[in-house]
């Protein structure tokens, strides 16, 4: 079992093995983060190297106030988020924030015919949804961090958090509801 | 037959409560099949990941920066010792023969630009070295 005490405090006596035992453990938390704010394959490994090469060089700073999980989760947003913002200038479809003015791209769902398709068409409903949303998402659903850790983690308080959910779901399922009404018939 | 609004059903979904659907209005029923087919799909796991061997690329990574942190703190501490020595040399050697520790100070004095550039130079050297690791790892 992953003892977070034992592994931390080895590493920080300069085990390195300790280290990449707590990297195979969270790199799947940190992927998803990191997945849902960036689009480019080769940039999505590159933060996540950077932000494990941050947990290493900061690790001595925590405190065990909050748990491990959120404290990686917090670092891997951050520098998700940093990353995002450096190349949304570069970017031509950047999203408003406000989601009463989103409005998804065309794909019409009554055209998919697979639970898989459904599922992709589900994923790039996520994609364009914007970043604050998609994180809360993701570190919710994926991530089973409860809206008080999404707190802790985002900086967004939780009544925000709560509120960004219910209305990024509502907006997924008028989308999505169309292909279930076609399956049915 | 009970109708639920969409904050309901997303409670009752997030709460992972279910309602016999006998019980609910057709509406209903619709928007909580909709919902709790969106609740499974966000579940899913993203058909895409890290490389197998990220996590030892990663160590790999941390461990030579940590090796360049440390030859770098020793450097330093190697210029100070030198230094330190250096001094402590002079200050003993002003105690016995101050004639010959004034001429060396003349000569130092002489030449303090000379030693001032091969001092710079070594330290420029040394960073330019580790910088380039530093690139040369990062590719």
């Amino acid at each position: 079992m992953f003892n977070e005490k034992q592994v931390v405090t080895s590493i920080l006596a300069g085990d390195m093995r300790a280290f990449e035992l707590l990297v195979k453990q969270y790199e799947r938390l940190v992927f998803y983060v990191v997945n849902r704010l960036i689009n480019d394959k080769e940039d999505k490994e590159d933060v996540c190297q950077e932000v494990f090469i941050k947990i290493h060089k900061n690790l001595k700073t925590f405190q065990f106030q909050s748990k491990l999980s959120t404290w990686i989760a917090r670092i891997a947003y951050l520098t998700a988020i940093n990353h995002f913002k450096k190349t949304k200038r570069d970017r031509m479809d950047t999203l408003p924030d406000n989601i009463e003015d989103h409005h998804f791209t065309d794909d019409n769902p009554e055209q998919l015919l697979t639970k898989k398709e459904v599922s992709a068409y589900i994923d790039k409903l996520i994609n364009q949804l914007p970043e604050k949303y998609r994180t809360v998402i993701t570190l919710y659903h994926l991530n089973e961090f409860s809206c008080l850790e999404i707190e802790e983690i985002t900086g967004m308080p939780e009544g925000t958090v709560k509120s960004y959910l219910f209305r990024a779901r509502k907006l997924m399922k008028e989308k999505i509801e169309v292909y279930l009404k076609s399956e049915m018939i | 037959m009970k109708k639920l609004n969409d904050e309901e059903i997303q409670k009752m979904l997030e709460q992972r409560l279910s309602i016999p659907k006998d019980d609910l209005t057709e509406d209903s029923k619709d928007n909580m099949a909709a919902y709790r087919f969106l609740f499974e799909n966000l579940e899913k796991e993203p058909s895409e990941g890290l490389p197998y061997d990220f996590s030892k690329n990663v160590t790999r990574k941390v461990q030579a920066a940590v090796i360049r942190r440390q030859e770098r703190k020793w450097s330093i501490y190697i210029t100070l010792i030198i230094i330190a020595a250096f001094a402590g040399i002079s200050g003993f050697m002003a105690l016995f023969n101050y004639k010959a520790t004034s001429q060396l100070v003349t000569v130092i004095g002489q030449y303090k630009w000379v030693i001032l550039f091969i001092l710079v130079s070594i330290l420029v050297i040394q960073y330019a070295d580790q910088y380039l690791v530093k690139k040369k790892g990062a590719v």
